[in-house]
């Protein structure tokens, strides 16, 4: 079962056009939305909520049908800036929640804040950006949630806390009745915890592989222009002239024996794509 | 429901604590027989009618909005709390307008009790217009241009009541009942309007 089908999700601004979208999130996998900043991550998972009005397209959760109620109850939600009033404390944060959602564990909130070292008392205002942060990810994960969406929950975060952060994300996934939709630029956040990963340029999906897939396929090749410029058609998927010659993102499975090819991460494949990408060498999803 | 009007209330209670002493002063000092104008028994009741709409744009402003749109109540729920905080509040401050006035003639204040359950009645009456106007005028325009709206209005409420009991056209003895009462039968349908069509505001609205 998919905790997610998203299909033709379309969104048109002014200055801005979110192009038919699809992709799926299997149940018990972690997929990271990744992209540059407007790139359209937030207006994605905005229209999935239903926070924003969609366009076109279709979307599905957790098995509810096109045009049916969002199954909200079972859906975990930190967004880049939680929203949570400066006056209101952690404790006043679950009073309210506990009124909200039929299947709140205060037990389990009373945990997170104390496993975050939140001050139940302290105003939301006095909290440092990760402090809140992570109140908005002890309340997204205390109604016992099957998905959790997660927009920039760990940009502008100190490493230490990006840590925790990512740790419990990668514990909510153990059960794997359970999903992560995480959007970032932080790239080395989501290279730790996804399987999945679907980049996003300029409001089109580029491309949606599994994240290890994606890593076995693409390689970083070091030569010459006239080096380069001996491989076949298509296998090249990005360059850059550097001092020392031409570096080039290739697909590994078409470079010819003899050339030395270089692991690469996902921030490197992320940076070919959007700033040295070959036209139509990613094509749209 | 329950907690997103537990939380409207906890927030008005942080928030406006001093609004409602100052409110409540009004009243004392309207019960008094030695005012004889009515503005402080009208502005309270009147002015308690704004805090629901300026409420919405407050949550706007701090993401509030965002945030509730991904917990279980729908669009519609949302905006029905609202109104009813704003039916709650309404009521509360008529029956703390009438509590003071019950005091006041109990320490033996000369208080003319049937008058000023007539102009607290015409209070909440006008308070329940106001937030009928106001409410759609939130939800179309949103946080930002709805603050010149709400201050437009909040204007108006201080101006009009000051200069209705100021100039002596509204008078305690003056308020036949059944003038009172038709305001009351135009004003549900009024409100109900506007419960509708703020819904069907907010239902469009992309945040």
């Amino acid at each position: 079962m998919n905790a997610l089908e998203v299909r033709d999700l379309t969104k048109h601004y002014k200055n801005f056009t979110l192009d038919r979208l699809s992709f799926d999130l299997p149940m018990g996998s972690v997929l990271g939305l990744i992209g540059e900043n407007g790139a359209g991550k937030s207006t994605t998972l905005k229209l999935i909520l239903e926070i924003a009005k969609k366009d076109g397209g279709t979307v599905s959760v957790l098995g509810s049908k096109p045009g049916e109620r969002l199954p909200k109850e079972r859906i975990g939600v930190v967004m880049d800036e939680v929203g949570i009033h400066g006056c209101l404390s952690a404790r006043d944060l679950g009073r309210i929640l506990s009124g909200v959602y039929p299947n709140w564990d205060r037990a389990a909130y009373d945990a997170y804040l104390k496993r975050m070292d939140l001050d139940p008392k302290k105003q939301f205002k006095s909290y440092s950006r990760g402090m809140k942060m992570k109140l908005g990810i002890a309340a997204a994960l205390s109604h016992d949630p099957q998905l959790l969406i997660l927009d920039e929950a760990t940009s502008g975060l100190d490493p230490v806390i990006r840590d925790e952060v990512t740790d419990l994300f990668s514990e909510f996934t153990r059960d794997e009745n359970r999903a992560v939709l995480i959007s970032s630029h932080i790239v080395s956040d989501l290279e730790k915890i996804c399987d999945y990963i679907a980049f996003l340029h300029k409001g089109r999906l580029l491309l949606f592989e599994e994240k290890d897939r994606l890593k076995e396929r693409c390689g970083l090749l070091q030569c010459t222009a006239e080096e380069l410029s001996t491989l076949p058609a298509g296998v090249v998927l990005g360059r850059k002239v550097t001092p020392y010659g031409v570096q080039a993102l290739v697909d590994r499975g078409d470079v010819p024996a003899g050339l030395h090819i270089s692991p690469v991460d996902l921030e490197q494949i992320f940076i070919f794509m959007v700033k040295e990408a070959q036209p139509d060498a990613w094509p749209t999803v | 429901m329950l907690g997103l009007l537990y939380k409207d209330f906890l927030l008005l209670w942080k928030q406006y604590l001093f609004f409602f002493f100052a409110m409540a002063f009004a009243m004392m000092v309207g019960v008094t027989a030695t005012v004889t104008n009515l503005f402080f028994v009208l502005f309270p009741v009147l002015y308690t009618a704004v805090l629901p709409p300026s409420l919405v744009s407050m949550e706007e402003r701090e993401r509030w909005t965002a945030f509730a749109l991904t917990m279980p109540p729908s669009r519609r729920t949302m905006v029905t709390e609202k109104y009813l905080l704003g039916l709650l509040l309404c009521l509360i401050m008529g029956l703390l307008n009438m509590a003071f006035s019950l005091v006041f003639l109990a320490l033996g204040e000369a208080v003319d009790l049937a008058a000023r359950l007539q102009l607290t009645a015409l209070g909440m009456a006008f308070g329940l217009g106001l937030m009928a106007v106001q409410f759609p005028l939130v939800y179309w325009l949103g946080a930002e241009r709805a603050v010149i709206a709400t201050s437009v209005v909040a204007g108006l409420v201080c101006g009009g009541s000051a200069i209705f009991s100021f100039s002596g056209v509204l008078r305690p003895q003056g308020l036949p009942v059944q003038p009172l009462l038709g305001v009351f039968l135009v004003e549900l349908p009024l409100l109900a309007g506007s419960w509708a069509l703020s819904q069907w505001l907010f239902g469009r609205r992309s945040l």
